[in-house]
């Protein structure tokens, strides 16, 4: 089996200067963050904020919910916001037992983020 | 002889001659005879006499040897009055004694011989009267030939003499018992007889010796009872109260020796342990009294102690056996210590030269774990361990010597006595576990222990379990593979109303040992009843910490995570490395998650 195929990492500059999109999909743990890490390394340029659409992240654990906070530094670094979008139930569910959710804006969808962005 | 033939042939002529000499000589041999006979009767008076002042050493001397061997006191006093009526030929007598029970409190008993209880059962208790007052305060022997025409006979309300009903009494005679050490009045002895004059000096002599015999032995009896009490409370002070362990049918019994002098130094304890595991402890201190009692509550602390570190049981016997080297003494210790784990349903045990646990299986096949695993605590230093299975349906005996061992049979034929009782004891039901015991010990020893004796008698009653192992690799993808594992496993199960917190606990434990070990060895899902447990071994004995996450800095979630999500969860060492185990609670499946 194609381990790789487990998880998926794209970047969205479409919305941009307001905004980078990663998305990611499949399954987030110690064995996937470090490819997480290298897609996003550098971003998001002065600015911006970052939006993670987690829509598509069926699982996460504590290394991932690492990623996260390393995003939401360098995000705060460059004066942006980080808005965590379309997180599932036990993804949400990680988030709120480490109380992490207080440190990002949790969003329904990238849409909801984009337009909290705007409307700032 | 050879002279008689030279007077042969003038026989005839002495015979004839010699006539009335004979006469004579015949009277002098009459009165001779006479003197003898009157010689003989003398002596064979003395001699009666004498025989009779020895009978009364003898009898004083086997009464005395009886009494003062005995360490019971209702049978010592009974014998003792037995004796003393028999000897004074009173027609009957009694033997009041005070006691002291365990709260303090003085009161008065009495045997009697010759006359049935009744027959004085309906009288008050004899008080300080003139007649008796004497003998109660220890002053000295009231003996009267006709008690009724005594001077002290009749002053005291409210009988004025004998109450009514009082057996027939003339010939009376009483004797203090006083503690030759404290000098204190023990009780006393009174003799009767319905007939006038009976009682003589000797009779005295008699009574009064056997009241010498008698105290001494009180004397020794109530020490005895006191130094027995002292130890038997300080073991029983130390010995736990085994509460019910879910899972189990427990049967604990601890029978002190009803022969010998001092208890003895067995325990047994059952200890609850993460995981749902339980310990189960036999152990025996050598030796006996308060010495063996005391060094029996310091090693059980010890092992307790070491149980709720979780240690492996030939470590808990190691370290027991290194910390017991440097306690005072010299009594080896014998253990065993086995822990039952309801995820595989196993026993791991270790002993230290103890007797073979026995291990029955649901088919009621018994199985002595004979191989010898250590020496007793205290000379051991390496214990070995082993693991047998032990299935719900299974039974486990630990016991000391005192059931096996008895003086008019080998040891060996004492455990094949105890393996047929086990099997039998293996057919009755679960309830009757407690009485089956009582009854399986009372077989083996015949009712009578010459030691002590401890049985702990535990039956698997946990109710149909499963489990599901899954070997792991230090790759990255080992979490990966081992959601799917779960998640299958709890679709098979009908659990998945737990599996997002089931893969969350599951994924941080192998991240943890992937990540810090890199030598993982399997996860193990094991769900019983309401119960679903995940652990992870490996084989590095480090042992992880939950640190406080510092607020926007990554790592140190993982533990944060399992601990927010199990019931409880924690690590053990196991052979050669560790296991980090989490306990999750199942509720039962709710109606609209089935037709989800």
């Amino acid at each position: 089996m194609d381990q790789t195929a487990l998880i998926d990492v794209e970047l969205d500059r479409g919305h941009l200067p307001a905004a980078l999109v990663v998305r990611i999909s499949g399954e987030l743990d110690f064995g996937t963050t470090p490819k997480v890490l290298s897609v996003i390394e550098g971003e998001p340029p002065a600015g911006s904020s970052m939006i993670v659409d987690l829509s598509e992240v069926g699982f996460c654990d504590s290394s991932a919910l690492g990623v996260l906070i390393l995003v939401q530094q360098a995000t705060e670094t460059v004066g942006g916001r980080t808005f965590l979008a379309g997180a599932q139930r036990q993804v949400s569910s990680a988030l709120r037992v480490t109380s992490l959710d207080q440190l990002f804006v949790m969003c329904a969808d990238v849409d909801a983020a984009l337009h909290e962005i705007r409307t700032a | 002889m050879s002279a008689g033939y030279g007077a042969c042939p003038c026989r005839g002529r002495i015979v004839t001659r010699k006539h009335s000499e004979s006469d004579k000589l015949r009277e002098q041999l009459a009165s001779l005879q006479a003197a003898v006979d009157a010689r003989t009767a003398d002596l064979a008076e003395a001699e009666a006499r004498l025989q009779a002042e020895r009978d009364l050493v003898d009898r004083l001397q086997a009464v005395g040897q009886r009494l003062t061997s005995q360490l019971d006191m209702d049978s010592l006093v009974q014998d003792a009055t037995d004796a003393a009526t028999h000897a004074t030929g009173a027609a009957f007598g009694a033997f009041f004694y005070n006691v002291v029970n365990e709260r303090g409190e003085a009161y008065t008993l009495y045997t009697l011989s010759g006359a049935p209880r009744e027959a004085f059962s309906s009288f008050p208790m004899p008080r300080n009267t003139a007649v008796f007052g004497p003998t109660f305060a220890g002053e000295g022997v009231v003996r009267s030939d006709d008690i009724t025409t005594d001077a002290r006979y009749g002053q005291n309300a409210p009988y004025h003499g004998m109450p009514a009903g009082h057996l027939p009494l003339r010939s009376y005679l009483a004797v203090p018992v006083v503690s030759t050490t404290s000098r204190e009045v023990l009780g006393g002895f009174f003799f009767g007889h319905p007939a006038p004059g009976q009682f003589t000096s000797r009779h005295e002599q008699l009574a009064v010796g056997i009241a010498g015999y008698a105290a001494i032995a009180l004397d020794n009896a109530r020490l005895f009872a006191l130094h027995r009490n002292t130890a038997v409370e300080l073991q029983r002070s130390m010995l736990p109260t085994i509460d019910p362990v879910p899972g189990f049918e427990i049967a604990s019994k601890y029978l002190p020796a009803a022969t010998g002098s001092e208890v003895g130094g067995d325990w047994l304890d059952v200890i609850g342990l993460p995981g749902r595991r339980t310990a189960f402890v036999m152990g025996d201190v050598m030796g006996r009294g308060v010495g063996a009692a005391a060094v029996m509550g310091q090693i059980r602390t010890a092992v307790r102690a070491y149980a709720a570190l979780d240690l492996p049981p030939d470590e808990v016997l190691r370290h027991v056996s290194d910390l017991a080297r440097t306690m005072p003494g010299h009594q080896f210790i014998t253990c065993v210590y086995a822990v039952h784990d309801p995820v595989n349903s196993t026993l791991s045990y270790a002993n230290a030269g103890h007797l073979p646990p026995a291990v029955v299986a649901p088919d009621g096949t018994v199985t002595f774990l004979q191989e010898r695993l250590g020496l007793p605590l205290r000379i051991g230093t390496r214990f070995l361990q082993r693991q047998v299975d032990f299935p719900p349906g299974s039974g486990l005996a630990l016991y000391t010597d005192g059931l096996v061992e008895r003086r008019d049979r080998p040891v060996d034929d004492g455990i094949d006595e105890l393996g047929h009782a086990l099997r039998e004891l293996a057919t009755r039901p679960d309830s009757e576990t407690d009485v089956a015991c009582d009854k399986l010990i009372h077989q083996l020893t015949g009712g009578h222990y010459d030691d002590d004796v401890a049985l702990l008698y535990v039956r698997n009653t946990h109710p149909d379990s499963v489990l599901a192992i899954q070997p792991l690799t230090a790759s990255p993808h080992a979490a990966a593979e081992a959601r799917r594992f779960v998640r299958n496993a709890l679709t098979a199960w009908q659990l998945e109303h737990v599996t997002d917190q089931a893969i969350t606990v599951a994924t941080e434990l192998i991240s943890n040992a992937v990540r810090h070990t890199q030598a993982p060895l399997q996860l193990r899902l094991h769900h019983c009843h309401d119960r679903l447990v995940i652990d992870v071994s490996d084989r590095d004995g480090r042992v992880p910490r939950r640190r406080e996450p510092v607020a926007d800095i990554p790592g140190h979630r993982g533990l944060v995570l399992v601990e927010a999500l199990a019931h409880r969860w924690g690590t053990r060492p196991i052979s050669d490395g560790k296991i980090v185990w989490a306990e999750l609670v199942v509720p039962a499946a709710s109606p609209s998650d089935e037709s989800s």
